[in-house]
């Protein structure tokens, strides 16, 4: 009983300000005849006829190149990150063009991206991993080379094999870090989509955005945009939900570490 | 393999055979040399303490030993083979438990880790061989836990389990029960002799605490000076199985105890007038346990 109790009082906790800030929004906007501000009772209805109407042609798009975008950047990340973060030499020698390369920002490719991918998904997934798989990347790399030296030589007395050393000791430890960096990668992955979708598209929940502003459909645009903040936000939940599945043990680690040590 | 014809005794040929080794951390202005020409044997089912004051380099002499690290000069044999690198033979409990633990992995998986992919252990086999090793530490209850989830006795003894799954003939341990409090480290002093009865293990066991030598080994190698190097190498006679009681409380008992902290007061920095400043770790005198 308490745990429930606890549960929907966190609950509570979080859904509050949305709900009064969707309401003062609601309320302030109703006679609104402004062309820029449309009352809210219109995005809504906005918004249930674009989820019904443009679902398959622009909302589906925009997930399934996010959803590819992330999954390439992290397989890319983690992967590059692990050959980098175990081979000391070659990290020493590809360290600065990899910290000139990541402070490019990831929209800056754009022109490029168009040039060779055209403005088919192909040049919005190729965005997509090039701004978002650096925290990736880096992230792995940090965490890898912050292993305890004694789980290394734990690994070495006991010689664990090199799979098993790989998947069951070095991604594991790293694991808290790399997570967070994917993390990292989520969020950027969808700034990088809209933007995407911004330049010469022709789908997408931010081409919505583009072509209903430009044709002075405002709530069609807002609607888009509240379509957005509810992708990120559950893409953030879908998120917590993994993490807190693969770092129990380390929320355990830290909760004896800040409790009971002797 | 000559070499070795040198160290061979009455009592056969030893298990585990240290050769002048000596190590040195750096080069050039900040070379520092810890250990210098240390040379000792083990024999089967012996079980013999280190002890050196804190800083005398025991760690860096157990790493040495375990072929985790190359040393500056000399070397080391297990049997007949010379170390290069970790022997099968060898298993290692390490001075920080809560550090040498995958605090990702259950007891359990922990202690079947190091046996994972060994030619002819099924699963079920790798399985029974932790549950037996957890049961003679005592943990059989505690398998499915996470080592963060027990305490720092306990996971001191999923360390051994995991060592004693792993079937060494030597094991290899760094201050093992440095940081654990008195009563357990008494229980675990009793555990070290128990699963060396039932294990036979041969057991190399590095201490600053004189008493726990003596009560745990048939011979204490005592360390000191700078560079680190063995002062004497005392036999311990006390007859066995030994008690945390009466064992202790016997004038023998005492009067070992007393012998070897003179021998190791008697290098100590501190005592010497050249001593420097700088090594104020090995001025710490050891415990009196
Ligand atoms: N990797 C290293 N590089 C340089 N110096 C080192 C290194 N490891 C240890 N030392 C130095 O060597 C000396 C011996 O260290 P070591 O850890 O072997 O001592 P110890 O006897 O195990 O000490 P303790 O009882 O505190 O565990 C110390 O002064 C330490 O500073
Ligand atoms: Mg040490």
């Amino acid at each position: 009983m308490k745990t429930t109790l606890g549960k929907s009082t966190a609950l509570l906790t979080e859904v509050w300000l949305p709900i009064v800030a969707l309401a003062a929004w609601w309320i302030l906007s109703n006679k609104s005849t402004s062309l820029y501000f449309p009352p809210l009772s219109r995005i809504f209805s906005k918004v249930g006829e674009v989820v019904t109407t443009r679902f398959a042609s622009d909302i589906l798009p925009s997930l399934q190149n996010l959803g590819a975008g992330l999954c390439i950047s992290v397989i890319i990340g983690v992967a590059c990150g692990l050959l980098l973060g175990l081979v000391p030499p070659l990290y020493s020698a590809f360290q600065p063009l990899l910290e000139f390369m990541r402070a490019i920002p990831g929209v800056a490719l754009l022109p490029i991206a168009l040039f060779l991918f055209g403005i088919g998904s192909d040049m919005k997934v190729a965005i997509i991993v090039f701004g978002a798989f650096w925290p990736v990347l880096m992230n792995t790399i940090d965490g890898i080379r912050g292993i305890d030296v004694l789980i290394k030589d734990v690994s070495r007395s006991y010689s664990i094999k090199p799979w098993d050393h790989l998947t069951r000791i070095v991604l594991p430890a790293a694991s808290p870090q790399i997570i967070a960096g994917i993390r990292i990668s989520v969020s950027l992955g969808v700034i990088l989509i809209v933007a995407s979708e911004y330049i010469a598209s022709t789908e997408g929940i931010g081409y919505i955005q583009l072509l209903s502003a430009r044709q002075y459909q405002m709530d069609v645009m807002w609607a888009a945009l509240l379509l957005l903040g509810v992708l990120g936000y559950l893409s953030n939940v879908l998120f917590r939900v993994v993490e807190h599945r693969l770092l129990r043990w380390h929320r355990g680690l830290r909760g004896t570490d800040l409790g009971g040590q002797k | 393999m000559t070499e070795i014809t040198a160290t061979r005794s009455k009592t056969g040929l030893p298990t585990l055979t240290a050769q002048a080794l000596s190590k040195t951390y750096g080069s050039g202005q900040n070379a520092r040399q810890v250990l210098g020409d240390i040379s000792f044997d083990v024999y089967d089912h012996e079980t013999v303490c280190i002890v050196g004051p804190s800083g005398a380099g025991k760690t860096t002499l157990l790493r040495c030993l375990a072929g985790l690290m190359p040393s500056t000069s000399g070397s080391v044999y297990i049997g007949t083979e010379k170390v290069v690198g970790p022997p099968r033979r060898m298993a290692v409990v390490f001075q920080d438990y809560s550090r040498s633990l995958m605090p990702w992995m259950t007891v359990e998986a922990n202690v079947e880790l190091p046996l994972r992919g060994r030619p002819g252990l099924t699963a079920a086999d790798r399985r029974h061989r932790a549950q037996t090793a957890l049961a003679s530490v005592g943990l059989e209850n505690s398998a499915k836990l996470h080592p963060w989830q027990l305490s720092g006795g306990m996971q001191q003894r999923v360390a051994i389990a995991r060592a004693l799954a792993y079937e060494p003939d030597v094991l290899l341990m760094d201050e093992p029960f440095a940081s654990v409090d008195a009563q357990t480290r008494s229980d675990l002093e009793d555990l070290t002799h128990t699963i060396k009865a039932k294990y036979g293990v041969t057991i190399l066991l590095v201490t600053h605490d004189i008493s726990e030598s003596v009560y745990l080994a048939d011979r204490v190698i005592v360390l000191s000076g700078t560079p680190t190097s063995v002062t004497e190498i005392v036999p311990i006679d006390l007859p066995s199985p030994r008690d945390q009681i009466t064992t202790k409380s016997t004038p023998e008992f005492a009067e070992l105890r007393g012998r070897i902290l003179g021998l190791v007061r008697r290098h100590q920095p501190a005592t010497t007038s050249t001593a420097e400043p700088a090594n104020g770790s090995l001025m710490k005198g050891p415990d009196l346990g």
